[in-house]
């Protein structure tokens, strides 16, 4: 046992914790830190604003199911990675962020560079904390793993002022085995849950982005599957069980599937579970699941009765929640359970008639490409296994609504805080944490010039993202609000004056390509895919185009808008 | 109605910006806060006080037991908890109503903690509604001032198990 200086600490922490990819931008405060990584195992991959250090450690946390991890500086840098962390927090992902601090002289004092990160982080974190005390470093980053692990994961900054990263200590003092997730059953009657769910005459599954964080694919498979239940998935959950199965119908929500917001709307009982009944996805709470029973099993009790009132509330990680309900369900059709055959039949005819009557649908036109039929495009040449990551927008809805995710961790997307900026960053990250996949960035022309500036990682070989800009000079999903809400009154949507992204990628030394016709898309799509580094693909899209089905906000879920204006449909 | 929630938490930086932004995040005032350190100096007990509806209680329960340095939460209910809370009231001795006061501290078994020239401080401690009608009755006697510490609540308990979850992070 030696002694060790703060900074040594810090990447001997992380490298114990099996870290071995870093994004982060140095500055003064931290540059102790800088100065010890070359005599590490980690790599460090430079950014060009800490907000997207945040979203690459989101993208590489996201696609891998391991942490992801930023580096800050003091004041700026800290404070530039709070739409990062917030983001983080929405969508319950693990993601640890290091920022350096003045020293522990000048706190207080309006010090250079000096900023109340841990102040500032409180809301925007699971937790965060300063360390005072070289002597606690080490135990506060284990406690850090910790804590981004346990139940619900989020993110968690620790804030450690430069004079401690200099300092020296004793180390190690603790056990340096790698944290695991302990999955745990909580609390809840499994055993009703299960007989509500087999004796309902109009039984639906929703899930959502928990049972990914759970790696509780498996579990739900396999329920779904032995009890013919239909499914459906929020936003974040897409891949959790597989897009092309039959017994899924498709997202739901304010642009979900109208198959799959109808079965909710007729639905006895539903199965809610690593949910949270986001207003996105029950459009007005009161006409959200009006007739069901719910069984809500969530890690996080503080989701429980939220939003929804829950009949059959279960606390518990959904893994084993789920392997329950599945014994539970079981035995109870075991006893002999006639009427259900028949019911599920009747059931899943009226879903059969919504889905014949209703499916997705867009028109096709000779010389302007429709967007959705870029992520058709997609979907078919990558055969559905690509890592899709989307920024924000109309884009991102196409994205979820046209491709097949038959597994989970391919779709990465921010969901709760909806943040422009975070696709190009966040796709870089999952390239890095899965070496030799197809990382698609599917992302707007708009969200794209939030961030853009992380082209500069594309250089990189090992970088090899592909890079789709859905170009329709407009911020579209606002330009599509103002056309229905705001009597087309399209104010400061226009993106006229974006730069030539050819070009620009052209400067980053990235091979790039434009295409505009349809005829060119599919030649122009296998060029991107078959390219060996990365590629941006300019697709000039239909800016009229808007995303259906829609809810409008605040309207009852099962009140869709599923066609543009000329045949103009409200359904009830 | 008013309720009281009484939770051990770390004696630590942070820990009271975390639970009080809690509250306001949630839209809930907060009437009255005491905090201090118990036997274990690097446990506290904090007791607030707030004005809400019951189901928005048990939600901030569960919102508080998630604060990484929150050790326990308890909504205290007269059954199981003991409530007392002090005040301190300031008079001036050439009041008019000054005598009558003094009968008042009498039949309150107050306690006279300051007495110095024309002002007179009075300390008197009780439940909710000893307190209530003891500042009902110093109000109409027009005195200067009433400062409150707001109640604080004791587990009637012998073996104050609440401890026995713990936190997650402090091992
Ligand atoms: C940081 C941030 N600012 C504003 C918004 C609001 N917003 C949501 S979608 C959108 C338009 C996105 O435009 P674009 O990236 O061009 O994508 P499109 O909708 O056209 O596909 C805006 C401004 C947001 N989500 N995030």
């Amino acid at each position: 046992m030696g002694e060790l200086t703060g900074a040594e600490i810090v990447l001997k922490v992380l490298e114990s914790q099996g870290i071995n990819t870093v994004f982060g931008h140095p500055g003064g405060a931290i540059l102790p830190l800088y100065d010890c990584l070359p005599g590490s195992s980690i790599k460090h991959y430079l950014v060009r604003h800490e907000q997207g250090a945040v979203h690459m450690a989101e993208g590489y946390a996201r696609s891998t199911g391991k942490i992801g991890v930023a580096f800050a500086t003091s004041g700026p840098g800290a404070t530039n990675t709070v739409t990062g962390l917030v983001d983080a927090k929405m969508d319950s992902i693990p993601v640890l962020v290091v920022s350096a601090q003045v020293p522990m002289s000048l706190i207080g004092k309006d010090g250079f560079q000096e900023a109340d990160t841990v102040g500032i982080t409180l809301p925007a974190t699971k937790h965060s904390d300063m360390v005072r005390d070289i002597n606690d470093l080490e135990k506060t980053l284990l406690d850090a793993f910790r804590i981004i692990l346990d139940r619900r994961p989020g993110p968690v900054l620790i804030d450690i002022p430069k004079d401690v990263l200099m300092a020296k200590t004793k180390y190690p003092r603790y056990s340096q085995n790698v944290i695991k997730r302990n999955p745990r059953f909580e609390s809840g009657d499994v055993q009703d849950a299960a007989r509500a769910l087999c004796e309902a005459k109009r039984p639906v599954v929703y899930f959502g982005g928990g049972i990914i964080n759970a790696d509780a694919s498996e579990q739900l498979t396999r329920l779904i599957r032995e009890l013919n239940l239909p499914a459906t998935s929020t936003l974040m959950g897409l891949g959790a069980f597989a897009g092309t199965d039959p017994l899924f119908l498709g997202m739901l929500g304010m642009h979900g599937l109208y198959p799959a917001n109808m079965a909710i709307y007729e639905s006895d009982c539903i199965l809610a579970v690593g949910v949270r009944f986001d207003d996105r996805v029950t459009g007005k709470l009161s006409a959200f699941a009006p007739r069901a029973q719910i069984i809500h099993i969530d890690v996080d009790a503080a989701e429980i009765d939220k939003n929804k009132k829950a009949a059959f509330p279960i606390v518990s990680d959904a893994a084993p929640a789920l392997d329950l309900l599945y014994e539970e369900s079981v035995k109870y059709l075991k006893e002999g359970h006639a009427g259900r055959e028949k019911s599920m039949e009747n059931w899943w005819g009226v879903i059969r008639e919504w889905q014949k009557s209703r499916p997705l649908k867009y028109n096709l036109k000779k010389d302007v490409i429709k967007p959705q039929q870029v992520i058709e495009q997609l979907y078919r040449q990558t055969k559905g296994d690509a890592i899709i990551v989307t920024d924000v927008g109309q884009h991102q809805m196409w994205a979820a609504q046209y491709y097949l995710y038959d597994k989970p961790r391919n779709w990465i997307t921010s969901g709760g805080l909806g943040t422009m900026g975070y696709g190009m960053p966040a796709a870089i990250g999952a390239q890095l944490g899965n070496p030799g996949r197809t990382v698609v960035a599917v992302v707007g022309d708009g969200a794209f010039q939030m961030t853009m500036q992380e082209m500069a990682l594309l250089m990189n070989k090992t970088v090899p993202v592909k890079l789709v800009i859905f170009n329709n000079h407009f911020l579209g999903m606002v330009r599509q609000w103002q056309d229905l809400f705001y009597e087309k009154r399209f104010t400061a949507t226009d993106l006229t004056s974006s730069p030539d992204f050819v070009m620009l990628a052209q400067a980053y030394g990235i091979d790039a390509l434009r295409v505009d016709k349809p005829d060119k898309l599919e030649d122009s799509v296998r060029k991107m895919l078959e390219s060996e580094g990365a590629f941006l693909l300019d697709i000039i899209v239909d800016h009229e185009e808007h995303v259906y089905p829609m809810v409008p906000a605040g309207a009852a879920s099962h009140d869709m808008i599923v066609q543009k204006e000329t045949d103009l449909l409200y359904m009830d | 109605m008013s309720t009281t929630f009484s939770t051990l938490v770390e004696n630590k930086f942070w820990v009271l910006a975390r639970i009080s932004r809690l509250f306001s995040r949630h839209m809930f005032n907060i009437q009255s806060l005491s905090v201090a350190p118990t036997i274990n100096p690097d446990i506290s007990c904090m007791t607030i006080d707030v004005d809400e509806e019951p189901d928005r209680l048990r939600r901030m329960q569960v919102e508080l037991s998630k604060i990484v340095n929150v050790l326990s939460v308890d909504i205290c209910d007269k059954n199981n908890y003991v409530e007392t809370e002090m005040v301190l009231v300031k008079i001036n001795t050439s009041s008019p109503h000054f005598s009558n006061f003094l009968k008042e501290v009498q039949r309150f078994n107050a306690r006279v903690v300051y007495r110095q020239a024309d002002i007179e401080i009075v300390e008197f401690s009780g439940d909710r509604e000893s307190i209530k009608a003891f500042l009902d009755t110093s109000l109409a006697h027009e005195v200067e001032s009433v400062i409150r510490t707001g109640p604080v609540a004791m587990c009637k308990k012998t073996q104050d198990n609440r401890r026995a979850g713990g936190n997650l992070y402090m091992g």
